[in-house]
């Protein structure tokens, strides 16, 4: 079955087989491929962890047999993410990496043909580019894949750094990378002070503007522009990119881990009944949903292969990545609002996957999440509960009463019908879809941690 | 005709101007950075590739098809 979202390269396209995803090289694509692996430019940006790793394979399995040049095998991915969940630091490391393949394959008389941020996966804690066919042959003219760059990374980057890192998330309406024009408009007089910035953002934009109303077609591509031009281009892009830093910025939950009302007893015991659980179901793959920096998270990479850590706090997500970044971790921080999760997007909503579609997972984590979803969502336990069974097969979820200082503080400003943010009413819905594994309070706090199973 | 006329273009033409720009910048920022390394003792390099941490290679793990359940691409 080809890929839904592989339908743009004319000179291959990644199909899945057997659970393996594979991907093929068209014969249009022969010179292209053959000169990255001749020249060593993809087995030097593989040894570098830059490109994600293949071998060929015997193309018997080639849904498309009459066009196949070669079938690769790439090494399988565990989770895909999409940029619009990155926080700003991972869009910056995945851009700065654009940047230095490009840079590398110029060097070895190549050129990225594109700069698609959709291209970039985080494996191991650091990105890594997954389209090995990205490559064609060095020629002195524009570099093509300029426009994509700087509305796929550029733009979205200036946005989150001068702006609001909340608006990397127009990456979700604008799958193709937020429109120079538009990242102009929005960015308008706060990019005095960086020529680069003002250059690749808002001179671009107007040349577009005077492309698109000049009466004929510029045959731009057929002029030439030195290699050494070229290189100058992607160096002050990197130096552009690279100066965007993201402003602090306190949020509600970006400092979580100082304050809240755990006592050190409380949270140790908490620490260790929950490993205790993973080492009782032992996951393959966990996604831990509030995860906030991650403290709970890193106790599951220890028991599984990989772990997802969504949080809906940008702040707090971006100081998981900042922990675990170039640290060779299984741990995948992302942002994500549980009450609004990324939907299936772009060409018969196939080429994104949905949050939900990318699961179920062996074990999911809900911790001092619930109160939140029941008390500030207004979502019942029951919604809850059946939201749970479809993401997990296991769950560790702790259930905070009205008793509790933080929850009190919470009721305090809302209305909550008692019966309906009770024990017994959390544990009749929970039971509904899941049967109950262990039970276990947490000592020093009025809190309760669950293990539960999902009902087949 | 503009709706026709891919805005693609204006990207393409505009690196002429900013690609002669941009080769000023460059050798200003170079010229920057040795003045600024003669008076410093260490200077802050940039970021390099060679900075990314090297991965196994393919063959040294899982064989194809080992625990490739819930992979995608």
């Amino acid at each position: 079955m080809i890929h839904p979202a592989s339908f743009r390269d004319p000179d291959g396209f990644v199909f899945q087989h057997d659970k393996s995803f594979y991907r093929q090289i068209n014969h249009t694509g022969r010179a292209d491929y053959d000169l990255a692996q001749a020249c060593g430019l993809h087995s030097k940006l593989q040894a570098m962890g830059m490109l994600i790793d293949h071998r060929e394979v015997v193309p018997w399995m080639s849904p498309d047999p009459s066009n196949v040049y070669k079938v690769i095998l790439p090494q399988q991915l565990p989770f895909v993410s999409h940029p619009y969940e990155w926080s700003f630091t991972q869009l910056k490391d995945a851009a700065l990496l654009t940047l230095d393949i490009q840079l590398t394959a110029m060097d070895h008389g190549m050129s990225l043909k594109d700069a698609s941020a959709f291209n970039v996966q985080f494996w191991d804690g650091q990105p890594v580019l997954i389209d090995t066919l990205s490559f064609e042959q060095l020629k002195p003219s524009p570099w093509i894949a300029y426009q994509q760059y700087c509305e796929h990374f550029l733009v979205p980057l200036a946005l989150a750094a001068i702006i609001d890192p909340s608006l990397i998330r127009m990456l979700q309406v604008h799958l193709d990378g937020i429109p120079v024009g538009v990242g102009s408009r929005l960015l308008k007089h706060k990019l005095w002070g960086s020529l680069s910035l003002s250059m690749h953002i808002h001179w671009h934009a107007r040349s577009q503007v005077i492309a698109e109303s000049y009466a004929r077609p510029i045959c731009a591509k057929q002029r030439e522009l030195s290699i050494k031009t070229m290189k100058n281009l992607i160096l002050d892009l990197r130096h552009a990119t690279e100066r965007l830093e993201k402003k602090h910025s306190n949020t509600t939950w970006g400092n979580y881990y100082h304050d809240n009302n755990y006592s050190s007893r409380a949270m140790e015991c908490k620490l260790k009944i929950v490993e205790d659980y993973l080492s009782l179901v032992r996951p393959n793959h966990v996604w831990d949903l509030g995860a906030n920096e991650g403290m709970f998270s890193r106790i599951a990479a220890k028991h599984a292969n990989l772990v997802v850590s969504w949080d809906l706090d940008h702040q707090a997500v971006e100081s998981n990545y900042l922990k675990i970044r170039g640290s060779r971790t299984n741990i995948l921080p992302l942002v994500l609002d549980l009450t609004n999760p990324s939907p299936a997007l772009g060409w018969s909503n196939r080429e994104r996957a949905s949050m939900l579609e990318r699961g179920p997972v062996d074990l999911a984590l809900g911790l001092a999440l619930v109160h939140h979803l029941n008390i500030t969502n207004h979502l019942s336990f029951e919604q809850i509960a059946a939201f749970f069974a479809q993401v997990c097969k296991h769950l560790i979820i702790e259930f905070v009463p009205g008793t509790d200082s933080q929850t009190s503080m919470m009721l305090s400003t809302r209305t909550c019908v008692s019966h309906e943010c009770s024990l017994e009413s959390f544990k009749s819905a929970f039971l509904r879809h899941f049967t109950l594994t262990q039970e276990d309070p947490i000592p020093d706090s009025v809190r309760t941690l669950y293990l539960f199973r999902r009902r087949e | 005709m503009a709706i026709y006329l891919d805005p693609g273009t204006g990207s393409l033409v505009i690196q002429f101007t900013i690609g002669a720009i941009t080769g000023l910048l460059v050798a200003a920022r170079l010229f920057s950075r040795s003045l600024a390394a003669l008076f410093r003792r260490k200077s802050k390099a940039p970021r390099t590739p060679e900075q990314h941490v090297p991965r196994k290679h393919i063959q040294d793990t899982a064989a194809p098809g080992e625990s490739l359940d819930e992979t995608r691409k």
